[in-house]
Protein backbone atom coordinates (compact mmCIF):
# COMPACT_ATOMS: atom_id res chain seq x y z
CA UNK A 1 0.00 0.00 0.00
CA UNK A 2 2.87 2.27 0.95
CA UNK A 3 4.64 1.16 -2.11
CA UNK A 4 1.73 2.40 -4.19
CA UNK A 5 1.35 5.28 -2.59
CA UNK A 6 4.78 6.75 -3.47
CA UNK A 7 4.44 5.25 -7.20
CA UNK A 8 1.57 7.77 -7.28
CA UNK A 9 3.49 10.52 -5.74
CA UNK A 10 6.18 9.90 -8.06
CA UNK A 11 4.40 9.78 -10.86
CA UNK A 12 2.45 13.18 -9.99
CA UNK A 13 5.61 14.51 -9.40
CA UNK A 14 7.25 13.54 -12.90
CA UNK A 15 4.17 14.50 -14.60
CA UNK A 16 3.88 17.93 -12.93
CA UNK A 17 7.89 18.87 -13.11
CA UNK A 18 7.56 18.32 -17.06
CA UNK A 19 4.33 20.27 -16.99
CA UNK A 20 6.22 22.83 -15.59
CA UNK A 21 9.44 22.74 -17.76
CA UNK A 22 7.01 23.11 -20.70
CA UNK A 23 5.80 26.42 -19.01
CA UNK A 24 8.89 27.74 -18.04
CA UNK A 25 9.66 27.39 -21.80
CA UNK A 26 6.82 28.27 -23.36
CA UNK A 27 6.80 31.66 -21.25
CA UNK A 28 10.63 31.97 -22.19
CA UNK A 29 10.09 31.36 -25.28
CA UNK A 30 7.44 33.50 -25.85
CA UNK A 31 9.64 36.80 -23.96
CA UNK A 32 12.72 36.06 -25.53
CA UNK A 33 11.72 35.35 -29.10
CA UNK A 34 14.50 34.13 -31.33
CA UNK A 35 17.16 36.25 -30.16
CA UNK A 36 17.69 35.08 -26.49
CA UNK A 37 18.87 31.43 -25.09
CA UNK A 38 15.79 29.76 -26.49
CA UNK A 39 16.25 31.01 -29.88
CA UNK A 40 20.06 29.82 -29.25
CA UNK A 41 18.83 26.17 -28.18
CA UNK A 42 16.58 25.97 -31.92
CA UNK A 43 19.57 26.92 -33.96
CA UNK A 44 21.22 24.67 -31.84
CA UNK A 45 18.80 21.85 -32.57
CA UNK A 46 18.18 22.95 -36.17
CA UNK A 47 22.00 22.29 -36.72
CA UNK A 48 22.45 19.37 -34.81
CA UNK A 49 19.18 17.69 -36.87
CA UNK A 50 20.08 19.20 -40.10
CA UNK A 51 22.25 16.26 -41.23
CA UNK A 52 19.96 13.57 -40.06
CA UNK A 53 16.80 15.23 -42.06
CA UNK A 54 19.08 15.50 -44.96
CA UNK A 55 19.32 11.88 -44.83
CA UNK A 56 15.28 11.13 -44.16
CA UNK A 57 14.64 13.51 -46.87
CA UNK A 58 17.38 11.90 -49.28
CA UNK A 59 16.11 8.41 -48.51
CA UNK A 60 12.56 8.94 -48.46
CA UNK A 61 13.02 10.92 -51.64
CA UNK A 62 11.79 8.17 -54.42
CA UNK A 63 8.95 7.48 -52.09
CA UNK A 64 7.84 11.20 -52.73
CA UNK A 65 8.40 10.81 -55.92
CA UNK A 66 6.73 7.96 -56.51
CA UNK A 67 3.51 9.44 -54.43
CA UNK A 68 3.65 12.73 -56.34
CA UNK A 69 3.43 10.53 -59.83
CA UNK A 70 0.54 8.52 -58.52
CA UNK A 71 -0.92 11.49 -56.94
CA UNK A 72 -0.62 12.69 -60.66
CA UNK A 73 -2.32 9.53 -61.88
CA UNK A 74 -5.85 10.32 -60.42
CA UNK A 75 -5.77 13.82 -61.98
CA UNK A 76 -5.36 12.06 -65.24
CA UNK A 77 -8.45 9.88 -64.78
CA UNK A 78 -10.81 11.61 -67.36
CA UNK A 79 -7.60 11.72 -70.00
CA UNK A 80 -8.21 8.03 -71.59
CA UNK A 81 -4.70 8.86 -73.40
CA UNK A 82 -2.17 10.42 -70.78
CA UNK A 83 -3.73 7.24 -68.49
CA UNK A 84 -2.66 4.87 -71.11
CA UNK A 85 0.95 6.50 -71.21
CA UNK A 86 1.24 6.48 -67.65
CA UNK A 87 0.73 3.09 -67.24
CA UNK A 88 3.06 2.50 -69.68
CA UNK A 89 5.28 4.81 -67.72
CA UNK A 90 4.69 2.08 -64.48
CA UNK A 91 7.41 0.51 -62.75
CA UNK A 92 10.27 1.55 -60.31
CA UNK A 93 12.90 2.54 -63.29
CA UNK A 94 10.42 4.80 -65.21
CA UNK A 95 9.34 6.57 -62.18
CA UNK A 96 13.05 7.13 -61.20
CA UNK A 97 13.64 8.33 -64.86
CA UNK A 98 10.61 10.97 -64.56
CA UNK A 99 11.64 11.84 -60.95
CA UNK A 100 15.33 12.49 -62.59
CA UNK A 101 13.60 14.21 -65.80
CA UNK A 102 11.13 16.27 -63.29
CA UNK A 103 14.21 17.70 -61.28
CA UNK A 104 16.10 18.93 -64.68
CA UNK A 105 13.13 20.77 -65.73
CA UNK A 106 12.59 22.36 -62.04
CA UNK A 107 16.36 23.22 -62.23
CA UNK A 108 15.87 24.52 -65.56
CA UNK A 109 13.49 26.21 -64.77
CA UNK A 110 15.20 28.48 -61.56
CA UNK A 111 18.24 28.22 -64.13
CA UNK A 112 16.18 29.84 -66.73
CA UNK A 113 14.25 32.54 -63.89
CA UNK A 114 17.80 32.97 -62.50
CA UNK A 115 19.15 34.80 -65.62
CA UNK A 116 15.95 36.92 -66.05
CA UNK A 117 17.11 38.48 -62.47
CA UNK A 118 19.87 40.85 -64.09
CA UNK A 119 21.96 42.26 -61.02
CA UNK A 120 20.14 40.82 -58.13
CA UNK A 121 22.28 37.68 -56.75
CA UNK A 122 21.03 34.45 -55.99
CA UNK A 123 22.14 31.48 -54.27
CA UNK A 124 20.20 27.57 -55.09
CA UNK A 125 19.32 25.02 -52.32
CA UNK A 126 17.10 22.43 -51.10
CA UNK A 127 14.22 21.85 -48.74
CA UNK A 128 15.24 19.78 -45.93
CA UNK A 129 12.18 20.26 -43.83
CA UNK A 130 8.73 21.19 -43.64
CA UNK A 131 6.10 22.32 -40.74
CA UNK A 132 4.22 19.42 -40.11
CA UNK A 133 0.94 20.99 -39.31
CA UNK A 134 -1.12 23.68 -40.70
CA UNK A 135 -0.52 26.17 -38.05
CA UNK A 136 2.85 26.96 -39.38
CA UNK A 137 4.12 27.60 -43.01
CA UNK A 138 7.64 26.90 -43.01
CA UNK A 139 10.19 25.40 -45.11
CA UNK A 140 13.79 24.45 -43.66
CA UNK A 141 16.31 24.99 -46.60
CA UNK A 142 20.02 23.67 -46.16
CA UNK A 143 21.94 27.17 -47.22
CA UNK A 144 22.15 29.93 -44.58
CA UNK A 145 25.11 32.83 -43.82
CA UNK A 146 27.55 30.45 -45.23
CA UNK A 147 26.37 30.83 -48.43
CA UNK A 148 25.06 34.23 -48.11
CA UNK A 149 21.54 33.80 -46.76
CA UNK A 150 20.31 36.62 -44.35
CA UNK A 151 17.14 37.12 -42.14
CA UNK A 152 13.95 38.57 -45.16
CA UNK A 153 15.73 37.60 -48.33
CA UNK A 154 13.48 36.71 -50.79
CA UNK A 155 12.89 32.65 -51.76
CA UNK A 156 11.96 31.33 -55.08
CA UNK A 157 11.39 28.31 -56.34
CA UNK A 158 10.82 26.69 -59.85
CA UNK A 159 7.90 26.27 -61.55
CA UNK A 160 6.20 24.88 -64.86
CA UNK A 161 8.00 28.06 -66.92
CA UNK A 162 10.26 29.83 -64.83
CA UNK A 163 9.93 30.62 -60.72
CA UNK A 164 7.64 32.30 -58.71
CA UNK A 165 7.83 33.63 -55.05
CA UNK A 166 7.23 31.35 -51.99
CA UNK A 167 8.25 33.52 -49.33
CA UNK A 168 11.20 35.01 -47.24
CA UNK A 169 13.94 33.85 -44.95
CA UNK A 170 13.14 34.27 -41.68
CA UNK A 171 15.61 32.63 -39.05
CA UNK A 172 19.01 31.89 -40.05
CA UNK A 173 21.64 29.64 -38.92
CA UNK A 174 25.15 28.92 -40.69
CA UNK A 175 24.22 26.42 -42.96
CA UNK A 176 20.35 26.43 -42.46
CA UNK A 177 17.35 28.74 -42.82
CA UNK A 178 14.09 28.67 -42.04
CA UNK A 179 11.88 30.57 -45.17
CA UNK A 180 8.25 31.42 -43.74
CA UNK A 181 5.92 30.91 -47.10
CA UNK A 182 3.45 33.47 -48.34
CA UNK A 183 0.34 31.18 -47.16
CA UNK A 184 1.42 32.51 -43.28
CA UNK A 185 -1.21 34.76 -42.64
CA UNK A 186 1.67 37.26 -40.98
CA UNK A 187 3.61 37.42 -44.42
CA UNK A 188 2.44 39.86 -46.73
CA UNK A 189 4.10 41.36 -49.61
CA UNK A 190 3.35 44.59 -51.78
CA UNK A 191 2.64 42.83 -55.05
CA UNK A 192 0.76 44.82 -58.39
CA UNK A 193 -0.81 43.30 -61.48
CA UNK A 194 1.73 42.93 -64.36
CA UNK A 195 0.49 45.51 -67.27
CA UNK A 196 -1.08 47.49 -64.67
CA UNK A 197 0.81 49.84 -63.41
CA UNK A 198 -1.84 51.63 -60.85
CA UNK A 199 -2.80 48.22 -59.75
CA UNK A 200 -0.52 48.16 -56.59
CA UNK A 201 -1.45 46.32 -53.75
CA UNK A 202 -0.69 44.02 -50.66
CA UNK A 203 -1.24 40.30 -51.01
CA UNK A 204 -1.33 37.64 -48.35
CA UNK A 205 -2.39 34.66 -47.78
CA UNK A 206 -6.54 34.51 -48.16
CA UNK A 207 -8.52 33.75 -45.31
CA UNK A 208 -10.71 30.88 -44.89
CA UNK A 209 -9.50 29.26 -47.77
CA UNK A 210 -6.06 26.97 -48.15
CA UNK A 211 -3.22 27.20 -50.66
CA UNK A 212 -5.15 30.65 -51.88
CA UNK A 213 -3.35 34.57 -51.96
CA UNK A 214 -5.75 37.83 -51.74
CA UNK A 215 -4.73 40.83 -53.34
CA UNK A 216 -5.87 43.77 -51.47
CA UNK A 217 -6.13 47.41 -51.50
CA UNK A 218 -6.69 47.72 -55.56
CA UNK A 219 -8.44 50.25 -56.07
CA UNK A 220 -12.23 49.98 -57.91
CA UNK A 221 -11.49 51.94 -60.89
CA UNK A 222 -8.26 49.82 -61.42
CA UNK A 223 -9.05 47.24 -63.78
CA UNK A 224 -8.23 44.06 -62.98
CA UNK A 225 -8.96 40.29 -64.55
CA UNK A 226 -8.89 37.02 -64.24
CA UNK A 227 -6.22 35.56 -65.54
CA UNK A 228 -3.66 38.63 -65.20
CA UNK A 229 -0.70 37.55 -63.83
CA UNK A 230 0.47 38.91 -60.40
CA UNK A 231 3.96 40.07 -59.33
CA UNK A 232 5.97 41.46 -56.38
CA UNK A 233 5.78 45.84 -56.94
CA UNK A 234 9.12 46.26 -55.12
CA UNK A 235 8.93 49.90 -53.81
CA UNK A 236 12.05 52.66 -52.93
CA UNK A 237 10.64 55.44 -50.96
CA UNK A 238 14.26 57.48 -49.82
CA UNK A 239 16.29 54.87 -48.09
CA UNK A 240 13.16 52.71 -47.58
CA UNK A 241 13.01 49.61 -49.64
CA UNK A 242 10.70 46.69 -49.98
CA UNK A 243 12.74 43.39 -49.69
CA UNK A 244 11.44 41.80 -52.71
CA UNK A 245 12.81 43.14 -55.94
CA UNK A 246 10.06 44.25 -58.70
CA UNK A 247 9.13 41.61 -61.21
CA UNK A 248 8.80 38.35 -59.60
CA UNK A 249 6.17 36.47 -60.20
CA UNK A 250 3.41 34.83 -57.16
CA UNK A 251 0.47 34.04 -58.94
CA UNK A 252 -2.57 34.43 -61.52
CA UNK A 253 -5.97 36.53 -60.63
CA UNK A 254 -8.38 33.73 -60.77
CA UNK A 255 -11.70 36.19 -59.53
CA UNK A 256 -12.27 39.55 -59.29
CA UNK A 257 -15.52 40.13 -56.89
CA UNK A 258 -16.95 43.47 -56.06
CA UNK A 259 -16.13 45.70 -53.08
CA UNK A 260 -14.72 45.04 -49.82
CA UNK A 261 -16.47 45.93 -46.81
CA UNK A 262 -15.16 49.52 -47.11
CA UNK A 263 -16.44 49.76 -50.60
CA UNK A 264 -13.60 51.62 -51.91
CA UNK A 265 -11.41 48.30 -53.05
CA UNK A 266 -11.58 45.04 -54.88
CA UNK A 267 -11.52 41.53 -53.29
CA UNK A 268 -8.93 39.87 -56.30
CA UNK A 269 -8.39 36.09 -55.89
CA UNK A 270 -4.52 34.57 -56.40
CA UNK A 271 -3.78 31.38 -57.08
CA UNK A 272 0.19 31.12 -57.02
CA UNK A 273 2.55 29.75 -59.42
CA UNK A 274 4.01 27.47 -57.09
CA UNK A 275 3.09 24.44 -55.55
CA UNK A 276 3.93 24.80 -52.01
CA UNK A 277 2.94 20.94 -51.08
CA UNK A 278 6.18 19.99 -53.28
CA UNK A 279 8.89 22.45 -52.49
CA UNK A 280 12.01 20.54 -53.31
CA UNK A 281 14.53 22.90 -54.90
CA UNK A 282 14.55 26.75 -54.09
CA UNK A 283 16.87 29.96 -55.49
CA UNK A 284 17.59 32.73 -51.90
CA UNK A 285 18.07 36.29 -53.91
CA UNK A 286 20.22 38.36 -51.92
CA UNK A 287 18.46 41.92 -53.44
CA UNK A 288 20.65 44.21 -50.99
CA UNK A 289 23.52 42.82 -51.56
CA UNK B 1 15.61 0.93 -17.35
CA UNK B 2 18.94 2.22 -19.08
CA UNK B 3 18.28 0.49 -21.39
CA UNK B 4 14.77 1.21 -22.17
CA UNK B 5 16.00 5.12 -21.41
CA UNK B 6 18.11 4.65 -24.62
CA UNK B 7 15.18 2.98 -26.55
CA UNK B 8 13.13 5.81 -25.78
CA UNK B 9 15.66 8.53 -26.86
CA UNK B 10 16.56 7.04 -30.26
CA UNK B 11 12.56 6.57 -30.70
CA UNK B 12 12.24 10.15 -29.72
CA UNK B 13 14.98 11.43 -32.62
CA UNK B 14 14.35 9.47 -35.20
CA UNK B 15 10.20 9.57 -35.08
CA UNK B 16 11.05 13.55 -34.77
CA UNK B 17 13.24 13.76 -37.56
CA UNK B 18 10.69 12.00 -39.80
CA UNK B 19 8.11 13.76 -38.63
CA UNK B 20 9.51 17.01 -40.18
CA UNK B 21 11.69 15.69 -42.48
CA UNK B 22 9.54 12.82 -44.62
CA UNK B 23 5.82 12.84 -43.75
CA UNK B 24 5.41 16.45 -44.52
CA UNK B 25 6.31 15.56 -48.60
CA UNK B 26 3.88 11.96 -48.59
CA UNK B 27 0.89 14.29 -47.12
CA UNK B 28 -0.77 16.03 -50.07
CA UNK B 29 -4.14 16.88 -47.68
CA UNK B 30 -1.97 18.84 -45.12
CA UNK B 31 -2.04 17.69 -41.36
CA UNK B 32 0.68 14.39 -41.29
CA UNK B 33 0.33 12.18 -39.13
CA UNK B 34 2.11 12.89 -35.31
CA UNK B 35 4.81 9.88 -35.27
CA UNK B 36 5.47 11.09 -31.51
CA UNK B 37 2.34 10.80 -30.03
CA UNK B 38 2.45 7.06 -31.19
CA UNK B 39 5.03 6.45 -29.35
CA UNK B 40 3.69 8.50 -26.11
CA UNK B 41 0.61 6.29 -26.19
CA UNK B 42 2.64 3.03 -26.60
CA UNK B 43 4.79 4.24 -23.69
CA UNK B 44 1.66 5.61 -21.76
CA UNK B 45 0.19 2.02 -22.25
CA UNK B 46 3.36 -0.37 -21.65
CA UNK B 47 5.68 1.86 -19.79
CA UNK B 48 4.08 3.89 -17.52
CA UNK B 49 3.03 7.88 -17.18
CA UNK B 50 6.67 8.82 -16.50
CA UNK B 51 8.07 6.99 -19.42
CA UNK B 52 5.81 8.48 -21.84
CA UNK B 53 5.74 11.32 -19.95
CA UNK B 54 9.32 12.40 -20.53
CA UNK B 55 9.61 10.90 -24.03
CA UNK B 56 6.44 13.56 -24.95
CA UNK B 57 8.25 16.31 -23.37
CA UNK B 58 11.53 15.11 -25.15
CA UNK B 59 9.92 14.63 -28.54
CA UNK B 60 8.19 18.48 -28.39
CA UNK B 61 10.99 20.06 -27.06
CA UNK B 62 12.73 18.43 -30.37
CA UNK B 63 9.90 19.16 -32.87
CA UNK B 64 9.36 22.50 -31.70
CA UNK B 65 13.00 23.57 -31.69
CA UNK B 66 13.76 22.21 -35.20
CA UNK B 67 10.68 23.73 -36.65
CA UNK B 68 11.00 27.15 -34.65
CA UNK B 69 7.66 26.88 -32.68
CA UNK B 70 7.41 28.34 -29.65
CA UNK B 71 9.17 26.19 -27.18
CA UNK B 72 7.28 23.81 -24.66
CA UNK B 73 4.07 24.39 -26.78
CA UNK B 74 3.84 20.73 -27.95
CA UNK B 75 5.82 19.26 -25.15
CA UNK B 76 3.24 20.22 -23.03
CA UNK B 77 0.63 18.79 -24.98
CA UNK B 78 2.14 15.52 -25.17
CA UNK B 79 2.74 15.61 -21.47
CA UNK B 80 -1.11 15.94 -20.88
CA UNK B 81 -1.62 13.30 -23.08
CA UNK B 82 0.63 10.67 -21.68
CA UNK B 83 -0.54 12.00 -18.38
CA UNK B 84 -4.63 10.92 -19.97
CA UNK B 85 -3.79 7.95 -21.89
CA UNK B 86 -1.85 6.44 -18.49
CA UNK B 87 -4.27 7.09 -16.39
CA UNK B 88 -7.77 6.45 -17.93
CA UNK B 89 -6.43 3.57 -19.69
CA UNK B 90 -4.81 1.43 -16.26
CA UNK B 91 -7.89 2.18 -14.51
CA UNK B 92 -8.39 -1.00 -13.03
CA UNK B 93 -5.64 -1.72 -10.87
CA UNK B 94 -5.24 -5.82 -9.19
CA UNK B 95 -6.21 -6.69 -5.55
CA UNK B 96 -4.10 -8.15 -3.36
CA UNK B 97 -3.28 -11.70 -4.54
CA UNK B 98 -5.29 -11.10 -8.62
CA UNK B 99 -3.86 -11.27 -11.78
CA UNK B 100 -2.46 -7.76 -12.92
CA UNK B 101 -5.11 -7.04 -15.91
CA UNK B 102 -3.66 -7.45 -19.16
CA UNK B 103 -2.50 -3.71 -21.17
CA UNK B 104 -5.22 -2.19 -23.04
CA UNK B 105 -5.71 -2.40 -26.43
CA UNK B 106 -3.40 0.11 -28.50
CA UNK B 107 -5.23 1.68 -31.71
CA UNK B 108 -8.47 2.93 -29.99
CA UNK B 109 -5.78 4.61 -27.28
CA UNK B 110 -3.72 5.74 -30.03
CA UNK B 111 -6.62 7.19 -31.36
CA UNK B 112 -8.20 8.82 -28.49
CA UNK B 113 -4.10 10.45 -27.93
CA UNK B 114 -3.98 11.87 -31.33
CA UNK B 115 -7.58 13.53 -31.19
CA UNK B 116 -6.69 14.81 -27.86
CA UNK B 117 -3.22 15.86 -29.12
CA UNK B 118 -4.83 18.03 -31.95
CA UNK B 119 -7.60 19.39 -29.47
CA UNK B 120 -5.16 20.45 -27.19
CA UNK B 121 -2.82 21.70 -29.78
CA UNK B 122 -5.94 23.39 -31.19
CA UNK B 123 -6.66 25.20 -27.89
CA UNK B 124 -2.94 26.07 -26.67
CA UNK B 125 -2.74 28.25 -29.90
CA UNK B 126 -6.07 29.70 -29.79
CA UNK B 127 -5.22 30.58 -26.02
CA UNK B 128 -1.71 32.29 -27.27
CA UNK B 129 -3.77 34.16 -30.25
CA UNK B 130 -3.98 32.40 -33.25
CA UNK B 131 -7.09 32.67 -34.48
CA UNK B 132 -7.57 29.76 -37.12
CA UNK B 133 -10.41 29.43 -39.46
CA UNK B 134 -12.20 26.39 -37.54
CA UNK B 135 -13.72 24.65 -40.43
CA UNK B 136 -10.65 24.63 -42.34
CA UNK B 137 -8.68 23.87 -39.19
CA UNK B 138 -10.86 20.64 -38.74
CA UNK B 139 -10.86 19.97 -42.27
CA UNK B 140 -7.08 20.41 -43.09
CA UNK B 141 -5.46 19.67 -40.06
CA UNK B 142 -6.95 17.64 -37.49
CA UNK B 143 -8.96 14.89 -39.37
CA UNK B 144 -6.19 13.92 -41.65
CA UNK B 145 -3.77 14.13 -38.89
CA UNK B 146 -5.62 12.00 -36.78
CA UNK B 147 -6.26 9.87 -40.22
CA UNK B 148 -3.05 9.48 -40.79
CA UNK B 149 -1.43 9.27 -37.18
CA UNK B 150 -4.28 6.00 -36.83
CA UNK B 151 -3.13 4.75 -40.42
CA UNK B 152 0.35 4.82 -39.19
CA UNK B 153 -0.40 3.73 -35.73
CA UNK B 154 -1.19 0.44 -37.44
CA UNK B 155 2.08 -0.35 -38.45
CA UNK B 156 4.49 1.65 -35.90
CA UNK B 157 2.03 0.39 -32.86
CA UNK B 158 3.42 -3.28 -33.47
CA UNK B 159 6.65 -2.08 -34.24
CA UNK B 160 7.13 -0.37 -30.97
CA UNK B 161 5.47 -3.18 -29.27
CA UNK B 162 8.93 -5.35 -30.41
CA UNK B 163 11.03 -2.31 -28.83
CA UNK B 164 9.22 -2.13 -26.00
CA UNK B 165 7.36 -5.56 -24.73
CA UNK B 166 4.74 -5.34 -22.24
CA UNK B 167 4.70 -7.40 -18.98
CA UNK B 168 4.07 -11.10 -19.93
CA UNK B 169 1.14 -13.03 -18.36
CA UNK B 170 3.59 -15.14 -16.43
CA UNK B 171 4.95 -11.55 -14.92
CA UNK B 172 1.65 -9.88 -14.00
CA UNK B 173 1.18 -12.93 -11.47
CA UNK B 174 1.64 -11.42 -8.16
CA UNK B 175 4.97 -12.85 -6.80
CA UNK B 176 4.32 -15.20 -3.38
CA UNK B 177 6.84 -14.32 -0.86
CA UNK B 178 8.53 -16.98 0.57
CA UNK B 179 10.04 -17.37 4.33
Amino acid sequence: MLLSKNRIIRRRAVVGLLLAASLTLLTLSFRQGSTGFVGEIQRNAVSITAPFATVAHRVTRPAVDAWSWASGLTSARDSTERLKRLQDQYGAQQVRYQAATEEVARLKALLHFRSTLGQTKSVAGQVLSQSPNAYQNTVTIDIGTSAGVAINDPVVAPTRDSGALIGKVSQVTAGQAVVTLLLDPQNYVSAGVQGEPNAVGLIKAASGQVGILSLELIPNAVHVAAGDVVTTAGFQVKRLASYYPPGIPIGRVTSVSGNDTTGDTKVIQVTPFADFRYITDVLVLEPRR
Amino acid sequence: MILDAVKIALCVFVLAILEVAATPQLTPFGGGPDLIVILVVALALWRGVEAAAVAGFAGGLLLDAITYEHLGMASLVYVGVAWAVATLAHRSEAGPGMLEPPPPRALPWLVAGATAAQFGSLILHVLLGDHPAAGILFWHQIAPAILQTTLLGLVLLPLLRRIFRPPSAMSRVPRIATA
